[in-house]
């Protein structure tokens, strides 16, 4: 039998749980003897849109197709044109007698078309809600969940809400959607209008066609496998014939088995480590339990084994890790897990959509490991609350601090969960059940004999079938072998001429009876005979003939053989060639891995140097307040300074002044002087001329009035000099205060206590 | 007075079908007031048509055979219990117009006939003549031609046809004895008519077009709702290949239809074209049998004309 497995990545490139599911149960099913297939999308710029590269794996075959999108649109990269042209092709030649699809996101559901146009057996296993939910997970982009089903006009809303979050370029791969706390107030309003109100007409109509196409598509496949009932009661409710629906549970790997099943028990003492395992995306809710971390009252650790190409969520969640002591480990490869969960006591899955059937929690338990998760319909059916693990209300970070408090807090608690905990199931366990709804499905293929169809027929249609599973290469290997296997009979010519040898020798023994036949029939006989002579001429030229063509046919095969062992072998050159790359890869991968130990330890380092530059940083502040202080006392003496400056200025202005009145009172007190002088002068003169003329004027009246007139001289006189006199003391006493308040007067003073 | 003739209809469980046949072939029978024989071939495997006939067509006798064999199975049974020496094989979908079967029985008077076809007008259109029949060999391989369905330009009717088409034929059940009937080799469907004209004009008999008898053809795929199409087309292509194989006698086209099949093969590879692939591998898996069948055949064959020969005074 011959299974062709569908998925949306592979190892090592895609690290998701369902990609590496896939890749170990193609390896199982490789192992029971299946010839299997597996075709998934790849991504490199580096080669042609579209090429198919096979690649042999272990012990089957991967054909990985390069759907790299060259700047498509969100709805070409999940629908990338062409790509069904290339699958169509690939089941020509490997004509699976079972396709088993996984997903068909990044490949469009073509696959699906292609797989009901062909009318082959066809298997689908749910992984999440991708059949009945073209954003896969039921959510919608501010991250709630949602219960609408089929609803064109619920589901327009999301892509005008998925339009408004793409143009924000910022979030670049944002993935499932944008947590509103990460969104600007007036982002988070327009992200809230567009989930609320109707979207446009045209947007609801293209949104029920892609329903309709999705809806016809799912409902072709043969047999619909779920991993969780949670799934099954939403397929059912989804259109899908329950009839069709199988519960499946995941198996786990073996080898991953045996790992983690080897693992040391959690630990006794110290702190509660716990883990989260899986996908950085928003939906998985890192984020509530990095708030529960932020808000523990108990002792317990935390580590995040996860990465996603969601970078601006990614980014915020390891800034605060860091800031509140959570450690992020990043992303890890399978043969890292075991070592990964050895680190870790217990594993928290904080989904914050409805979540299926996590195989994280499956390889927890596998490792002893017992599990908190959301409590959603889905994860209750993966984890017993009180049995094997605890359950909290989706999205209550407090609630979940409280369990995990309650559980670092109490390891008895732990330990009775540990206890509960039930060995997952082994994926060879689910390979058995596989392959019989495999074969279920192809029987159910088989074509109905009608009781009036010729067993003729039906033998012909058995044959055709028969035929049918064979590729096309494979039926002209046969073809090729069936004409090469009968050469020896030397053909048909060689047969059909000894026919006619042989004929024509009985005609030459009976030709003496036809002579009695009448002319008509002698004649017809004779040009027979004729003809049958010629014939046998002819027969043994073209006999060497018929032989060399087959000869030149058998050098044909001989030139094709050879050509297709040159692409053999080239083919082996190739793989050789891949053989290397993949080690290159690996090399690179352990300097990856190398280097990033050297930035574990860089960033203790900064750590340390963070620690160093906060202490530094006090220091700092301590000498800015004594800066500042030392600044706030200069600047009183600035402004003291100032002030003494101004008035000073002042001073020495009104100095000027004063000076300016000095001089003036001077030049007044030298007039005074001189008219002071000149007045005596007078006065002596008068007086003089008094003594001179008293005698002259002896006579009463004129001695009156020239005593009078003396008199009132002699007034002003004593009047004037008193003035001068008040004068002089006054313009001395404000000269001398004023010199003294001024760098002059400092200076005089100097200049007079200098020896 | 010609003798009378069996009408043999081999048939499926589509009264409704039969129904429209059995109408005019009554009303015929009945003006030619000759005793002839109208023989329907139960082939359902379950006597399905024998109860429906009864009530329906009492004057219609029935064969229900114990399990289905096929169309040339069925008429085979039909030829063996027919009454007369004369039959006319009419397939269940055909709708015979008054006055075929006189034309017919004529042409078979002539001397050197295998059988007398009518014209087999498809869905009624005289100008689209199912019966007008050639095999040619296309690109080394034998595919039978209809050029009255190739299109309009078909020019006149010709009178001798390959081999009798479409399950309308009238023929002496002795001739079709001896000529070995038709060849399992292509069982259980297509080209055995073609095999069996094929052989009939290699003895030197012909295949008699007659454009005065009509018969409608209002097609009702019969076997194509039974099985899947792909496996009616990796019939044909096994068949042509076999037919090409059995009869291809000609020096140069043989050696070049062998030289041909590896360019075949890779072409067929190349274009993704599996029928012929599917048909290839099923006619190889029967070549060993048509090489020791034909010897066989020709043998008897051979034997019966010296025996004629010898009866006729020669040794």
């Amino acid at each position: 039998m011959r299974i062709v497995l569908v998925v949306h990545g592979y190892p090592p490139d895609g690290q998701t749980g369902v990609e590496i599911h896939v890749d170990a149960l193609a390896r199982a099913l490789a192992r029971r003897g299946l010839d299997v297939a597996v075709f998934a999308p790849r991504f490199d710029l580096h080669a042609p849109r579209l090429s198919l590269r096979r690649e042999a794996r272990d012990g089957y075959t991967l054909y990985a197709l390069n759907v790299r999108d060259d700047g498509a649109t969100r709805a070409s990269r999940a629908d990338p044109e062409g790509a069904e042209w290339v699958f169509d092709a690939l089941l020509e030649e490997l004509r699976p007698s079972v396709v088993h699809v996984h997903h068909v996101a990044k490949l469009g559901l073509g696959m699906l078309e292609v797989i009901a146009r062909r009318k082959l057996a066809s298997v689908f296993t749910a992984h999440d809600s991708f059949a009945f939910c073209h954003r896969t997970v039921q959510s919608r982009p501010d991250l709630s969940r949602c219960d609408s089903m089929l609803d064109a006009a619920a589901c327009a809303r999301c892509d005008e809400a998925v339009g408004f979050l793409d143009g924000l370029q910022r979030f670049d791969d944002y993935q499932v959607g944008v947590l509103p706390d990460a969104l600007a107030p007036s982002e988070r309003e327009e992200l809230a209008r567009r989930l609320t109100q109707p979207a446009s007409d045209e947007r609801v109509a293209r949104r029920a066609a892609a329903d309709r196409r999705r809806h016809e598509a799912f409902r072709a496949i043969d047999r619909v496998l779920v991993p969780s009932q949670f799934l099954r009661e939403r397929c059912i409710a989804a259109g899908f014939d329950a009839k069709r629906i199988s519960h499946d549970e995941y198996g786990v790997d073996p080898a991953t088995l045996a790992a983690l099943g080897a693992l040391p028990a959690p630990r006794e003492q110290g702190a509660l480590r716990v883990g989260y395992f899986g996908g950085a995306s928003a939906h998985k809710g890192l984020h509530v339990l990095l708030a529960a971390f932020e808000a523990r009252g108990g002792e317990w650790e935390l580590e995040f084994h996860a990465d996603s190409s969601d970078v601006q969520y990614v980014s915020a969640l390891r800034a605060r890790a860091r800031a509140c002591g959570a450690r992020w480990r990043g992303a890890y490869s399978r043969d890292e897990l075991a070592e990964r969960m050895a680190g870790v006591d217990l594993v928290v899955v904080p989904s914050i959509w409805w979540e299926n059937a996590p195989f994280v929690i499956r390889e927890a338990f596998a490792a002893g490991r017992a599990v908190v998760a959301s409590d959603t319909p889905a994860l209750r059916e993966s984890v017993r609350d009180g049995v094997d693990g605890q359950l909290f209300p989706v999205g209550d970070a407090r609630a979940l601090a409280a369990r995990l408090d309650a559980l670092a807090a109490q390891p008895e608690l732990r330990r009775a969960l540990e206890d509960g905990i039930v060995r997952p199931r082994a994926l060879d366990d689910q390979v058995d059940l596989l392959i019989a709804i495999y074969g279920e499905a192809v029987a159910e293929r088989a074509p109905r004999v009608d009781p009036a169809t010729p067993a003729s027929a039906i033998a012909l249609a058995n044959d055709c079938m028969a035929l049918d599973r064979l590729s096309l290469d494979e039926l002209a290997r046969r073809c090729e072998l069936g004409l090469a296997v009968r050469a020896d009979r030397a053909s048909l010519a060689v047969e059909l001429l000894g026919d006619a040898r042989r004929e024509l020798a009985w005609r030459r023994r009976t030709e003496a009876a036809r002579a009695d036949l009448d002319r008509t029939r002698i004649e017809r006989l004779q040009r027979a005979l004729d003809d049958l002579r010629a014939e046998a001429q002819r027969c043994a030229v073209d006999r060497d003939a018929a032989i060399e063509g087959l000869a030149g046919a058998k050098r044909e095969l001989d030139a094709t053989a050879r050509q297709i062992a040159a692409l053999e072998q080239s083919a082996a050159q190739s793989a050789s060639a891949w053989s290397a790359e993949r080690e290159a890869h690996a090399a690179t991968r352990r300097a990856f891995d190398a280097r990033g130990a050297e930035l574990d330890r860089a960033r203790s380092d900064a750590e340390s140097a963070r620690a160093a530059h906060a202490k530094l940083h006090g220091e700092r502040d301590s000498l800015v307040e004594q800066l500042e202080q030392a600044m706030r006392r200069e600047a009183a003496a600035a402004a003291a300074s100032s002030a003494t400056v101004l008035a000073l200025t002042q001073a020495q202005r009104h100095l000027r002044e004063l000076e300016r009145s000095h001089g003036e009172l001077a030049s007044a007190f030298a007039a005074l002087e001189r008219h002071s002088t000149w007045v005596e002068s007078e006065a002596a003169a008068l007086a003089q001329r008094l003594g001179s003329a008293e005698e002259f004027l002896r006579t009463p009246e004129h001695f009156q009035s020239v005593h009078a007139a003396l008199a009132r001289l002699e007034a002003e006189l004593a009047w004037r000099r008193g003035e001068m006199t008040a004068l002089r003391g006054e313009g001395g006493a404000v000269i001398r205060a004023l010199v003294a308040r001024s760098a002059l007067g400092r200076r005089l003073e100097t200049w007079e206590r200098k020896p | 007075m010609k003798p009378p003739v069996s009408i043999v209809i081999p048939a499926l469980e589509d009264v409704d079908l039969l129904a429209r046949a059995l109408r005019p072939l009554a009303a015929e029978v009945d003006r030619r007031g000759r005793r002839d024989q109208i023989l329907v071939v139960d082939d359902s495997g379950r006597g399905a048509l024998v109860g429906w006939l009864a009530q329906h067509h009492p004057r219609v006798e029935c064969l229900a055979l114990p399990a289905n064999r096929g169309f040339a199975g069925a008429l085979e049974a039909g030829i063996a219990a027919a009454a007369h020496a004369r039959v006319f094989a009419h397939n269940s979908d055909l709708v015979v117009r008054g006055g075929f079967l006189e034309p017919l029985e004529e042409a078979l008077d002539r001397p050197d006939t295998f059988a007398a076809v009518p014209l087999v007008a498809l869905d009624g259109d005289e100008a689209r003549v199912e019966s007008w029949v050639e095999v040619v060999l296309d690109d080394g391989i034998a595919r039978a031609r209809q050029p009255a369905l190739e299109g309009p330009a078909a020019g006149p009717l010709p009178a001798v046809v390959a081999f009798p088409v479409g399950g309308a034929f009238l023929f002496e059940t002795s001739v079709f004895r001896d000529l070995g009937g038709f060849d399992p080799l292509f069982a259980p469907f297509y080209l055995e008519d073609m095999d069996l004209g094929w052989r009939a004009w290699t003895r030197g008999l012909a295949t008699r077009l007659v454009a005065g008898s009509v018969v409608e053809h209002h097609h009702r795929g019969t076997i194509g709702a039974r099985v899947d199409a792909s496996v009616v087309r990796a019939a044909i292509e096994r068949n042509r290949l076999l037919f090409t194989w059995k009869h291809l006698d000609d020096r140069d086209a043989l050696a070049k239809h062998l030289s041909g099949l590896p360019r075949h093969i890779a072409r067929a590879e190349l274009e993704g074209d599996r029928n012929f692939l599917v048909g290839l591998c099923l006619a190889l898996e029967r070549l060993p049998a048509p090489s020791r069948r034909e010897e066989t055949a020709k043998a008897s064959n051979w034997r019966r004309a010296g025996q004629a020969i010898e009866a006729a005074g020669g040794r």
